[in-house]
Protein backbone atom coordinates (compact mmCIF):
# COMPACT_ATOMS: atom_id res chain seq x y z
CA UNK A 1 0.00 0.00 0.00
CA UNK A 2 1.27 3.23 -0.93
CA UNK A 3 1.82 5.85 1.31
CA UNK A 4 -0.95 8.07 -0.60
CA UNK A 5 -3.68 5.46 -0.08
CA UNK A 6 -2.07 5.06 3.75
CA UNK A 7 -2.82 8.79 3.89
CA UNK A 8 -6.40 8.60 2.16
CA UNK A 9 -7.58 6.30 4.89
CA UNK A 10 -5.86 7.68 7.95
CA UNK A 11 -8.18 10.87 6.46
CA UNK A 12 -11.21 8.96 5.99
CA UNK A 13 -10.93 7.20 9.39
CA UNK A 14 -10.20 10.42 11.24
CA UNK A 15 -13.59 11.84 9.61
CA UNK A 16 -15.38 9.02 10.13
CA UNK A 17 -14.37 9.12 14.23
CA UNK A 18 -14.89 12.97 14.04
CA UNK A 19 -18.85 12.26 12.22
CA UNK A 20 -19.57 10.01 14.96
CA UNK A 21 -18.52 11.97 17.56
CA UNK A 22 -20.48 14.85 16.47
CA UNK A 23 -23.48 12.95 15.87
CA UNK A 24 -23.63 11.26 19.49
CA UNK A 25 -22.37 14.04 21.44
CA UNK A 26 -23.52 16.90 20.10
CA UNK A 27 -27.05 16.13 17.87
CA UNK A 28 -27.81 12.97 20.25
CA UNK A 29 -28.84 11.44 16.93
CA UNK A 30 -27.40 8.25 18.11
CA UNK A 31 -28.31 8.48 21.84
CA UNK A 32 -31.00 6.11 22.33
CA UNK A 33 -31.46 6.53 25.95
CA UNK A 34 -31.71 10.31 26.37
CA UNK A 35 -34.84 10.55 24.22
CA UNK A 36 -36.27 7.30 25.37
CA UNK A 37 -36.15 9.36 28.86
CA UNK A 38 -38.05 12.24 27.02
CA UNK A 39 -40.44 10.25 25.96
CA UNK A 40 -40.94 7.84 29.14
CA UNK A 41 -42.16 11.10 30.91
CA UNK A 42 -38.86 10.91 33.08
CA UNK A 43 -37.06 13.95 32.61
CA UNK A 44 -38.47 17.43 31.62
CA UNK A 45 -36.32 20.05 32.22
CA UNK A 46 -37.77 23.69 32.44
CA UNK A 47 -35.05 26.86 32.54
CA UNK A 48 -36.11 29.69 34.40
CA UNK A 49 -33.84 32.78 36.05
CA UNK A 50 -34.77 33.30 39.37
CA UNK A 51 -36.95 36.12 38.84
CA UNK A 52 -40.63 36.65 39.93
CA UNK B 1 -44.85 21.10 48.50
CA UNK B 2 -42.93 18.93 45.92
CA UNK B 3 -43.29 17.42 42.73
CA UNK B 4 -43.26 13.93 41.71
CA UNK B 5 -39.78 14.36 40.04
CA UNK B 6 -41.32 14.61 36.59
CA UNK B 7 -40.27 18.63 35.83
CA UNK B 8 -36.80 19.17 36.68
CA UNK B 9 -36.21 23.02 37.47
CA UNK B 10 -32.98 24.33 36.00
CA UNK B 11 -31.75 27.52 37.42
CA UNK B 12 -29.63 30.17 35.02
CA UNK B 13 -28.24 33.29 35.64
CA UNK B 14 -28.33 35.04 32.27
CA UNK B 15 -30.69 35.04 29.37
CA UNK B 16 -28.16 34.17 26.31
CA UNK B 17 -26.93 30.85 28.20
CA UNK B 18 -30.94 30.12 28.98
CA UNK B 19 -31.39 30.57 25.27
CA UNK B 20 -28.79 28.02 23.99
CA UNK B 21 -29.75 25.56 26.75
CA UNK B 22 -33.16 26.15 24.82
CA UNK B 23 -32.08 25.68 21.71
CA UNK B 24 -29.43 22.92 21.56
CA UNK B 25 -32.47 20.99 22.84
CA UNK B 26 -31.35 20.48 26.81
CA UNK B 27 -34.90 22.32 27.96
CA UNK B 28 -38.16 20.91 26.68
CA UNK B 29 -39.41 24.33 28.17
CA UNK B 30 -38.55 27.23 29.19
CA UNK B 31 -39.14 30.33 30.80
CA UNK B 32 -38.24 33.02 28.57
CA UNK B 33 -38.63 36.67 27.49
CA UNK B 34 -41.76 37.34 25.57
CA UNK B 35 -40.03 39.06 22.79
CA UNK B 36 -36.92 36.50 22.50
CA UNK B 37 -39.32 34.07 22.26
CA UNK B 38 -41.16 35.72 19.38
CA UNK B 39 -37.58 36.82 17.44
CA UNK B 40 -36.93 33.26 17.69
CA UNK B 41 -39.54 32.31 16.32
CA UNK B 42 -39.03 34.47 13.19
CA UNK B 43 -35.57 33.19 13.22
CA UNK B 44 -37.51 29.94 12.49
CA UNK B 45 -37.23 28.14 15.62
CA UNK B 46 -40.10 25.91 16.24
CA UNK B 47 -41.36 27.35 19.44
CA UNK B 48 -44.35 28.09 20.94
CA UNK B 49 -45.67 30.23 23.82
CA UNK B 50 -48.19 28.54 25.83
CA UNK B 51 -48.61 30.29 29.43
CA UNK B 52 -47.47 33.56 30.99
CA UNK B 53 -44.65 33.53 34.04
CA UNK B 54 -46.39 35.92 36.04
CA UNK B 55 -47.86 39.73 35.35
CA UNK B 56 -46.36 43.05 36.37
CA UNK B 57 -43.10 42.04 38.97
CA UNK B 58 -40.85 44.16 37.04
CA UNK B 59 -39.47 47.76 38.78
CA UNK B 60 -37.27 50.94 37.17
CA UNK B 61 -34.94 51.57 40.19
CA UNK B 62 -32.38 54.63 40.70
CA UNK B 63 -30.01 55.42 43.56
CA UNK B 64 -31.88 56.79 46.39
CA UNK B 65 -30.11 60.06 45.70
CA UNK B 66 -30.67 60.18 42.33
CA UNK B 67 -32.05 63.71 40.45
CA UNK B 68 -34.07 61.04 38.57
CA UNK B 69 -37.68 61.92 39.41
CA UNK B 70 -39.69 61.02 36.50
CA UNK B 71 -39.04 59.01 33.53
CA UNK B 72 -38.36 62.20 31.32
CA UNK B 73 -35.26 62.52 33.56
CA UNK B 74 -33.58 59.36 31.94
CA UNK B 75 -32.67 61.98 29.45
CA UNK B 76 -28.66 61.42 28.49
CA UNK B 77 -28.54 58.28 31.13
CA UNK B 78 -27.45 55.13 31.51
CA UNK B 79 -29.91 52.26 32.01
CA UNK B 80 -29.19 48.38 32.51
CA UNK B 81 -31.70 46.27 31.34
CA UNK B 82 -31.82 42.55 31.14
CA UNK B 83 -31.76 42.08 27.21
CA UNK B 84 -32.38 43.33 23.76
CA UNK B 85 -35.21 40.86 23.51
CA UNK B 86 -36.60 42.19 26.26
CA UNK B 87 -40.34 43.68 27.25
CA UNK B 88 -38.03 45.76 29.93
CA UNK B 89 -36.05 47.57 27.10
CA UNK B 90 -39.78 47.72 25.04
CA UNK B 91 -41.33 49.28 28.14
CA UNK B 92 -38.62 52.50 27.65
CA UNK B 93 -39.11 52.44 24.19
CA UNK B 94 -42.97 52.75 24.95
CA UNK B 95 -43.04 55.25 27.79
CA UNK B 96 -40.20 57.66 25.70
CA UNK B 97 -42.43 57.49 22.63
CA UNK B 98 -45.26 58.92 24.88
CA UNK B 99 -43.63 61.15 26.19
CA UNK B 100 -41.93 62.65 23.18
CA UNK B 101 -38.25 61.21 23.53
CA UNK B 102 -36.37 58.45 21.57
CA UNK B 103 -33.86 55.68 22.28
CA UNK B 104 -30.99 57.97 21.44
CA UNK B 105 -31.18 59.91 23.92
CA UNK B 106 -30.66 57.15 26.32
CA UNK B 107 -28.03 54.21 26.88
CA UNK B 108 -29.26 50.91 27.30
CA UNK B 109 -26.66 48.52 29.13
CA UNK B 110 -27.44 44.19 28.73
CA UNK B 111 -26.61 43.54 32.17
CA UNK B 112 -27.70 39.72 34.10
CA UNK B 113 -30.38 40.58 36.81
CA UNK B 114 -28.38 39.60 39.61
CA UNK B 115 -26.23 41.67 38.54
CA UNK B 116 -27.45 45.06 38.81
CA UNK B 117 -28.32 45.58 42.40
CA UNK B 118 -24.17 45.79 42.82
CA UNK B 119 -23.57 48.15 39.63
CA UNK B 120 -26.27 50.37 41.14
CA UNK B 121 -25.18 50.49 44.39
CA UNK B 122 -21.93 51.72 42.47
CA UNK B 123 -23.35 54.11 40.69
CA UNK B 124 -21.95 52.15 37.41
CA UNK B 125 -25.43 52.95 36.10
CA UNK B 126 -28.33 55.48 36.65
CA UNK B 127 -30.76 53.20 36.71
CA UNK B 128 -32.02 49.58 36.44
CA UNK B 129 -34.95 47.42 35.31
CA UNK B 130 -35.33 43.94 35.49
CA UNK B 131 -38.17 41.17 36.67
CA UNK B 132 -37.76 40.79 40.92
CA UNK B 133 -36.89 40.55 42.89
CA UNK B 134 -33.34 42.34 42.33
CA UNK B 135 -35.10 45.45 41.85
CA UNK B 136 -36.44 44.95 45.38
CA UNK B 137 -32.86 43.73 46.84
CA UNK B 138 -31.58 47.41 45.62
CA UNK B 139 -34.76 48.87 47.76
CA UNK B 140 -34.87 46.71 50.75
CA UNK B 141 -30.91 47.38 51.19
CA UNK B 142 -31.60 51.27 51.20
CA UNK B 143 -29.53 52.39 48.29
CA UNK B 144 -32.55 52.03 45.72
CA UNK B 145 -35.70 53.99 44.80
CA UNK B 146 -38.16 52.76 42.41
CA UNK B 147 -39.08 55.64 39.55
CA UNK B 148 -41.82 53.06 38.72
CA UNK B 149 -43.48 49.61 38.65
CA UNK B 150 -44.80 48.55 35.67
CA UNK B 151 -47.93 47.93 36.79
CA UNK B 152 -47.93 51.87 36.62
CA UNK B 153 -46.86 51.99 33.22
CA UNK B 154 -47.54 49.29 31.48
CA UNK B 155 -50.63 47.24 33.47
CA UNK B 156 -50.58 43.82 33.15
CA UNK B 157 -46.76 43.70 31.83
CA UNK B 158 -45.63 40.60 30.49
CA UNK B 159 -41.97 39.56 31.19
CA UNK B 160 -41.42 35.98 31.30
CA UNK B 161 -43.21 33.40 29.18
CA UNK B 162 -43.26 29.36 29.32
CA UNK B 163 -42.16 28.34 25.66
CA UNK B 164 -41.91 25.15 24.65
CA UNK B 165 -40.35 23.38 21.47
CA UNK B 166 -43.46 22.61 18.66
CA UNK B 167 -42.34 18.87 18.76
CA UNK B 168 -42.76 18.73 23.03
CA UNK B 169 -46.40 19.82 22.30
CA UNK B 170 -46.72 16.98 19.38
CA UNK B 171 -45.12 14.26 21.40
CA UNK B 172 -45.30 15.12 25.14
CA UNK B 173 -48.59 17.37 25.37
CA UNK B 174 -49.74 15.86 28.51
CA UNK B 175 -46.45 16.75 30.30
CA UNK B 176 -46.70 20.20 28.65
CA UNK B 177 -50.61 20.34 30.33
CA UNK B 178 -49.75 19.17 33.57
CA UNK B 179 -46.71 21.57 33.93
CA UNK B 180 -49.21 24.56 32.41
CA UNK B 181 -51.88 23.09 34.84
CA UNK B 182 -49.45 23.47 37.33
CA UNK B 183 -48.18 26.52 37.04
CA UNK B 184 -51.84 27.85 36.59
CA UNK B 185 -53.09 26.39 39.71
CA UNK B 186 -49.76 27.51 41.69
CA UNK B 187 -50.69 30.98 40.54
CA UNK B 188 -54.25 30.78 41.78
CA UNK B 189 -53.14 29.52 45.17
CA UNK B 190 -50.15 32.42 45.35
CA UNK B 191 -52.89 35.14 44.56
CA UNK B 192 -55.66 33.83 46.38
CA UNK B 193 -54.36 35.04 50.22
CA UNK B 194 -51.12 37.00 51.36
CA UNK B 195 -50.20 34.35 53.80
CA UNK B 196 -49.97 32.10 50.57
CA UNK B 197 -47.66 34.13 49.24
CA UNK B 198 -45.71 34.24 52.36
CA UNK B 199 -45.16 30.83 52.69
CA UNK B 200 -44.10 30.64 49.15
CA UNK B 201 -41.78 33.29 49.95
CA UNK B 202 -40.34 30.88 52.39
CA UNK B 203 -40.56 27.47 50.58
CA UNK B 204 -39.32 28.98 46.74
CA UNK B 205 -36.74 31.55 48.93
CA UNK B 206 -34.80 28.36 50.03
CA UNK B 207 -35.54 25.48 47.75
CA UNK B 208 -35.83 27.28 44.15
CA UNK B 209 -34.24 30.43 44.24
CA UNK B 210 -31.52 30.06 46.99
CA UNK B 211 -32.76 33.82 47.82
CA UNK B 212 -33.96 34.87 51.36
CA UNK B 213 -37.59 34.55 52.17
CA UNK B 214 -37.10 38.09 53.27
CA UNK B 215 -36.72 39.83 50.05
CA UNK B 216 -39.67 37.02 48.65
CA UNK B 217 -41.65 38.41 51.03
CA UNK B 218 -41.12 41.89 50.25
CA UNK B 219 -42.09 41.78 46.74
CA UNK B 220 -44.52 39.80 46.94
CA UNK B 221 -46.38 42.23 49.92
CA UNK B 222 -45.19 45.48 49.06
CA UNK B 223 -47.85 46.32 47.41
CA UNK B 224 -49.68 43.17 46.95
CA UNK B 225 -50.18 43.91 43.53
CA UNK B 226 -46.71 44.58 42.24
CA UNK B 227 -46.43 40.80 40.86
CA UNK B 228 -49.67 38.69 39.65
CA UNK B 229 -49.87 35.15 38.58
CA UNK B 230 -53.48 34.98 37.65
CA UNK B 231 -54.73 36.01 34.13
CA UNK B 232 -51.72 34.38 32.59
CA UNK B 233 -53.59 33.05 29.76
CA UNK B 234 -51.88 34.02 26.38
CA UNK B 235 -53.59 36.34 24.94
CA UNK B 236 -53.34 37.90 21.30
CA UNK B 237 -53.93 41.77 22.22
CA UNK B 238 -51.32 41.62 24.74
CA UNK B 239 -48.78 40.06 21.87
CA UNK B 240 -49.84 41.90 18.80
CA UNK B 241 -49.17 45.05 21.21
CA UNK B 242 -45.86 43.51 21.86
CA UNK B 243 -45.10 42.67 18.27
CA UNK B 244 -46.24 46.58 17.21
CA UNK B 245 -43.90 48.15 20.14
CA UNK B 246 -41.15 45.42 19.03
CA UNK B 247 -41.43 46.34 15.19
CA UNK B 248 -40.76 50.04 16.43
CA UNK B 249 -38.26 49.55 18.29
CA UNK B 250 -36.28 47.42 15.52
CA UNK B 251 -36.05 44.49 17.36
CA UNK B 252 -38.74 42.18 15.84
CA UNK B 253 -39.31 42.03 11.69
CA UNK B 254 -43.19 41.58 12.10
CA UNK B 255 -42.59 37.96 10.05
CA UNK B 256 -43.87 36.05 12.80
CA UNK B 257 -47.32 36.22 13.99
CA UNK B 258 -50.00 35.29 17.02
CA UNK B 259 -50.59 32.23 15.01
CA UNK B 260 -47.14 31.40 14.56
CA UNK B 261 -45.19 31.65 17.62
CA UNK B 262 -48.56 31.10 20.29
CA UNK B 263 -50.24 27.88 21.23
CA UNK B 264 -53.00 29.32 23.61
CA UNK B 265 -54.81 26.30 24.09
CA UNK B 266 -53.61 24.69 27.07
CA UNK B 267 -56.14 26.72 29.19
CA UNK B 268 -59.16 27.57 27.00
CA UNK B 269 -60.71 29.17 30.40
CA UNK B 270 -58.84 30.57 33.12
CA UNK B 271 -62.13 30.91 35.21
CA UNK B 272 -61.94 27.24 35.39
CA UNK B 273 -58.96 26.67 37.10
CA UNK B 274 -59.09 25.92 40.66
CA UNK B 275 -56.42 26.79 42.85
CA UNK B 276 -54.13 23.90 44.76
CA UNK B 277 -55.45 23.05 48.36
CA UNK B 278 -52.53 23.08 49.88
CA UNK B 279 -51.39 25.00 53.75
CA UNK B 280 -47.82 24.59 55.30
CA UNK B 281 -47.37 22.73 57.80
CA UNK B 282 -46.22 24.47 61.13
Amino acid sequence: MSLQHRLLLAVLGWLSVVTVLHLWLNTHVLDRSSSSKVHDGQQFRVGFLPVT
Amino acid sequence: MSGDGTFEPVRFNGWPELKEAFLSRYLEASFILAPMAMALREQGVPIKIVYLGHRDGTAMIVHKDSTIQRIEDLRGKKVAVPNRFSNQRLIIFRAFKQRGLNMNDVTLLEMPPPDMPATLQVRAVDAIISGEPFMAQAEMAGYGRVLFLTKDVWPEFISCVLAVHEDTIRDQRGQVQRLVDGIARSGKWLDQTMDHRMQAAQFAGQQYYNQDPKLLEFVLSKPPDRVKYTNLTVRRKDFEEIEDIGRDAGILQGTARFGDYADPSFVSDEASIQPYRWEATP
